[in-house]
């Protein structure tokens, strides 16, 4: 558009909402690239969040902010916006630069997550932050080695699509998952098992043959027991395993409690009862919340939006020339689905409790960074445009 | 090339799809598990939302209790906070609880003396070990004292540091808060309780409150409960969990509102003055009961009400009942005031009339009408004076007051002895006064009314018509609380309640006043005992039979008092002293000449000595200030200047700051301040000026005598000082 149009556009009389309406699709058509689906999604997930996160924060706000929990919500949609900010610049950026760039996280990864072990930040009685020095602010390092392991992978596996596996093939792949798995183990159980299940998953997808993958069953196995009794975790693992078998998981009985109260429709926004009695009601549990404000209704919705976002980030697979982005696109979206389905079986009490936030929902700053830059690529992709020949 | 491509895609597309599927079962698990939970699930039997804990919690904000003020400014009655002591021997982790239980059973036991050590760790521990052993059975509130403690003990407890280590730690063991304000056990709940700081001193009429509501039962307590006890706040709090409640933010509107602090008119010299002197006659004639009230004539103010019983518990005279308000009794020989006024408005009579009283002794219907002695002949001014029974009923008669015994009540209505006084304190009783034609009065009803039997009224009753009297016939509301405050800020100004119209002519109430002061001037009058040269008292002495199983009881037991007012001429203070029942002879010796009038004089005396406004101003001689001026003087110039200026002695000149004058010599005035780091010359100083200064310079002080320094010493920075 050049300035005689824009003065042109001004002149006109008065803009008909069709028009407003086309000049707005030809606004997201210019701006949003890739698939405009998911962009709603994660627009829908957004909005759901700052209704959800203000609800859930009035305790916390009365415990640490004074009893304002709008400083809550602010903060948290500074930190959307932020996110969805850095999700559009990452969907400019073609995504065949990842590869690169994730071979170097990789290697960064592993040493930050023995930093958390040494030096992380306690939230909640578990150390799985690492302050960054200066800004006051905290991210996992699980998060951002899940990201470069996935990528990594999907280059891999993208580069073996015509050869036959052998041992010396498969070993180099298996040996990163179990050595990054190991190391977010030390720090987060539950978090390396799902990063093992989503790696899992993968090589599912990329045809890696079944005897291999039994292998590394066992592999991914024996390193995270190992990771667990080495770490700092077993305790907790086994103490929440043992307390789910008994029923006897105060926090999972609340969230219960929650679900049970919720009914089809939910109590309404806002009038959550049990946000009370959930410390984690802003995140851990904030499905359990959202079912006991907006109902079973409510839950579905939530729940379809990320069996959607799954969709179409699978979809990505036949969008692509080669592998890799459509490994790439399906392994991170795998990632983000799988988590919130952690998230949302244990708010309503399917598996034993661990401490994942539901992606885009809870709130937690860096986490929402990091899904958003998955996001970001997985658009990237969706945009179909990369040449992947030069991986 | 590309059909495999296609191939590899396809098969890559296969498999996500067999995920996906994979994860919409789950999808389907998670919809059935809520569907599930909803409507199906139990948990111990009971439908999971059934386990919705308690959200809202009410709990009342105690507001804090108003004090009670006397007019001076004086304390009355405050609230204090006492706390109870107990431990939850559970609520600590075992090497802090086995670690320092010893020390803490020392603390106690050393302290407060009420246990042993051994005692209270064996108590302890068996509950700790009871907790052990079997959860939830072992005494979480273990009480370690049997008595509240005060706040200094509070204090103590909290922040007494024990152990002189590096890291100071404060409080005792088990009681210390930590940063979140818990403890490790310890439990020092916060109870309050009234506390009069002037014992029994006014007691009964400031009041007390119900231990169990902390509300007020009795008296002022009782009578401004509402303004002192302020407004609970109603606090709702969301239960958060065991431990945190966090208060709705709707909830600030319910704040508690503090109580009002209530000024009343007592003054606590003239309630110490009244309450000894009564206290003194009662025990002397070992009565059952006495009251005093004194009352500003003007104002109607209460400053004193003295309330003295003897206790059922042998333990003297106390602070039980308030008689002067609630207790109606036959007034006797106080009320012929009334007949008197009643009659000299109906003009029939006037003071200089006679009157034959005879022998002393007449019967008028059925009614035998007696008097002490025969009075014979006398006018009706000595009948009052001398209190004569058969003169009253003559001035009666003559008065018509027999034929139309209404025209009789009328007056007394006028003089508002027919209803309550109205004094903003609960439990008033109002007068027992029947009229004619109605229960409790028949044909000898007008003829023993006159001279004070028939109705019961109460002494504050009767004082408040003597002090119509003394107010020119203007009858003023008696009042015992001026202000109600919130701090600093008035809330309510109470004024007097002056009746506009007298309650008899201007020339009538001279008469009576007259009479008043005879009763006492005179040597015939009943109060004669109590006369004085230095200042006039009026008053009226009544002597009641008491009334023993409904009939008037044989001679020695009287119900005795003495209305009046001091100064005579122009009246400053009411009061009414009224004893029952002294004992110790038979005949006048118990009578209210001798009983009650003594402790009215008492209590003028020492009024009249106190209060310095009733004290006519004295002349200014010449010869004084002459005296005055050859003192030696010293202190501020400034101070100086304003003394002798209000004195009318000599004032230093050209001088300032700390002078002195040259002794012996007129006019002569120096500095002796001129080196600031030396003390000035102190000789000729006011007590205060010296303290001040010496104190500002460090100095320890000692002194004996009274009036201006005349010499000190200094030794080891200590000044003695005397003073002549």
């Amino acid at each position: 558009m050049n300035n005689n149009e824009i003065f042109a556009e001004a002149a006109a009389p008065q803009p008909s909402p069709s028009h407003i309406w086309e000049n707005f699709k030809e606004w997201i058509r210019r701006n949003l690239k890739g698939d405009i689906i998911i962009w709603l999604i994660v627009v829908l997930l957004s909005l759901g969040s700052m209704l959800v996160v203000y609800s859930a924060t009035g305790t916390l706000a009365y415990q640490h902010g004074g009893g304002y929990p709008e400083l809550f919500l602010l903060k948290h949609a500074g930190y959307l916006f932020v996110g969805l900010f850095v999700m559009w610049l990452v969907h400019r950026v073609n995504y065949t630069y990842f590869v690169r760039l994730s071979r170097a996280a990789l290697f960064m990864s592993i040493p930050l997550l023995i930093l958390v072990k040494v030096a992380g930040v306690t939230i909640n009685g578990a150390t799985r932050w690492l302050a960054i020095p200066g800004i006051g602010i905290t991210f996992q390092p699980a998060d951002f080695a899940r990201m470069a392991l996935i990528a990594n992978l999907a280059a891999m596996l993208a580069k073996r699509q015509r050869v036959d596996y052998d041992w010396q093939v498969f070993t180099r792949m298996i040996l990163w998952v179990g050595i990054i798995c190991f190391c977010t183990a030390l720090s987060s159980t539950s978090t390396a098992a799902l990063l093992g299940i989503t790696c899992f998953l993968m090589l599912f997808i990329g045809r890696v043959p079944a005897k291999y993958l039994l292998v590394m069953v066992l592999f991914i196995g024996v390193a995270g027991g190992l990771g667990l009794v080495f770490g700092q975790r077993l305790e907790t693992a086994k103490g929440r395993i043992e307390r789910f078998l008994a029923n006897d998981e105060h926090q999972a009985r609340q969230a219960i409690i929650a679900v049970a109260n919720g009914g089809t429709f939910g109590t309404g926004p806002g009038n959550s009862h049990q946000r009370n009695y959930l410390t984690q009601a802003f995140s851990d549990f904030i499905y359990a919340i959202i079912i006991e404000e907006y109902g079973l209704i409510g839950g579905a919705i939530v729940l379809i939006l990320y069996l959607w976002l799954l969709v179409r980030g699978v979809k990505n697979i036949s969008l692509t020339n080669r592998a890799f982005g459509g490994l790439l696109s399906a392994g991170l979206t795998l990632s983000i689905v799988i988590q919130a389905f952690a998230n949302m079986t244990v708010a309503v009490g399917l598996v034993p409790v661990t401490g994942q936030p539901l992606p885009l929902l809870s709130m937690g700053g860096t986490s929402i960074l990091f899904t958003c830059v998955s996001l970001g690529v997985v658009l990237s992709v969706s945009r179909g445009e990369a040449d992947e020949s030069k991986i | 090339m590309i059909s495999k491509t296609n191939n590899i895609r396809a098969d890559i597309a296969r498999r996500s799809w067999v995920v996906s599927s994979l994860l919409i079962i789950v999808a389907i698990l998670v919809i059935w598990r809520i569907v599930y939970v909803q409507h199906y699930a139990k948990y111990k039997g009971k439908p999971w939302v059934k386990y919705m804990a308690n959200t809202v919690r009410i709990d009342t904000i105690p507001a804090m209790r108003g004090n009670i003020y006397s007019s001076d400014g004086s304390l009355l009655a405050t609230s204090l906070p006492y706390y109870e002591v107990s431990i939850d021997p559970a609520a600590s982790k075992e090497k802090y609880f086995y670690s320092r239980i010893d020390s803490l059973a020392t603390l106690f036991a050393n302290t407060f003396g009420q246990r042993t050590k051994e005692d209270y760790l064996r108590e302890l521990k068996f509950a700790r070990h009871e907790f052990e052993v079997n959860k939830k059975k072992g005494n979480r509130n273990v009480r370690l004292l049997n008595r509240q403690i005060t706040f200094r003990e509070y204090q103590m407890i909290t922040t007494q540091q024990i152990q002189p280590s590096a890291k100071a730690t404060r409080g005792w063991p088990f009681f210390r808060q930590f940063n979140n304000g818990e403890t490790r056990g310890g439990k020092l709940p916060v109870f309050y309780r009234r506390y009069l700081p002037f014992g029994n001193l006014a007691a009964r009429t400031i009041g007390y409150l119900d231990r169990a509501t902390y509300r007020g039962l009795v008296g002022l307590e009782a009578s401004f409960d509402r303004k002192l006890s302020g407004t609970p706040g109603i606090g709702l709090f969301r239960v958060l969990d065991d431990k945190t409640f966090m208060p709705f933010e709707e909830s600030e509107k319910l704040q508690p509102a503090n109580g009002y602090d209530l000024y009343t008119t007592l003054d606590v010299n003239f309630q110490d003055i009244a309450e000894s002197s009564l206290r003194k006659t009662l025990n002397r004639y070992q009565a059952d009961y006495g009251t005093v009230i004194v009352m500003e004539v003007q104002t109607g103010a209460i400053k004193a009400m003295v309330n003295l019983a003897l206790s059922k518990k042998d333990t003297g005279y106390a602070e039980t009942f308030n008689y002067a308000l609630a207790q109606p009794t036959n007034p006797g020989s106080t009320f012929k005031l009334a007949t008197m006024v009643a009659a000299l408005e109906e003009g029939k009579v006037s003071p200089a009339t006679s009157i034959q009283t005879g022998n002393g002794s007449t019967t008028y219907g059925r009614v035998t009408i007696t008097d002490t002695k025969a009075h014979g002949t006398i006018t009706v001014q000595q009948v009052l004076e001398q209190s004569s029974n058969v003169g009253t009923h003559l001035i009666m008669q003559r008065s018509g007051f027999y034929t139309n015994p209404y025209k009789y009540m009328e007056y007394l209505k006028k003089f508002h002895l027919t209803q309550p006084t109205g004094v903003a304190m609960l439990g008033e009783a109002p007068p027992l006064a029947p009229q004619p034609k109605t229960t409790g009065w028949d044909g000898t009803s007008a003829t023993r009314l006159s001279y004070g039997y028939v109705w019961e009224i109460t002494p504050l009753q009767t004082l408040s018509f003597y002090n119509a009297i003394a107010n020119n016939g203007y009858w003023v509301r008696p009042m015992i609380v001026q202000e109600v405050r919130n701090a600093n800020e008035v809330i309510q100004a109470i004024k007097p309640q002056v009746l506009e119209q007298r309650i008899a002519s201007e020339q009538t109430i001279r008469r009576v006043q007259k009479m008043l002061e005879g009763a006492v001037a005179d040597k015939q009058g009943t109060g004669h005992i109590i006369h004085n040269d230095q200042y006039q008292i009026a008053g009226k002495t009544g002597t009641a039979q008491l009334i023993i199983n409904n009939t008037y009881s044989k001679v020695g037991k009287y119900n005795v008092s003495f209305a009046g007012y001091f100064p005579a001429k122009s009246p400053k203070y009411s009061c009414i002293v009224f004893v029952s029942h002294p004992k110790g002879g038979r005949g006048d010796n118990l009578y209210a000449g001798s009983v009650a009038a003594p402790v009215f004089k008492e209590v003028a005396d020492r009024i009249v000595g106190y209060d310095v406004k009733m004290h006519p101003p004295v002349p200014n001689k010449k010869n004084n200030v002459k005296e005055t001026n050859k003192q030696l003087r010293a202190g501020q110039a400034d101070d100086l200047r304003t003394i002798a200026e209000a004195l009318n002695t000599d004032a230093p000149v050209n001088v300032n700051g700390w002078v002195m004058s040259a002794p012996n010599t007129k006019k002569q005035w120096t500095n002796t301040d001129t080196n600031p780091n030396k003390i000035p010359n102190l000789r000729g100083m006011s007590l205060r000026d010296a303290l001040y200064l010496l104190e500002n310079h460090g100095f320890k002080v000692n002194y004996q005598g009274m009036g201006k320094i005349t010499d000190y010493t200094l030794k080891n920075d200590v000044y003695a000082l005397i003073l002549k």
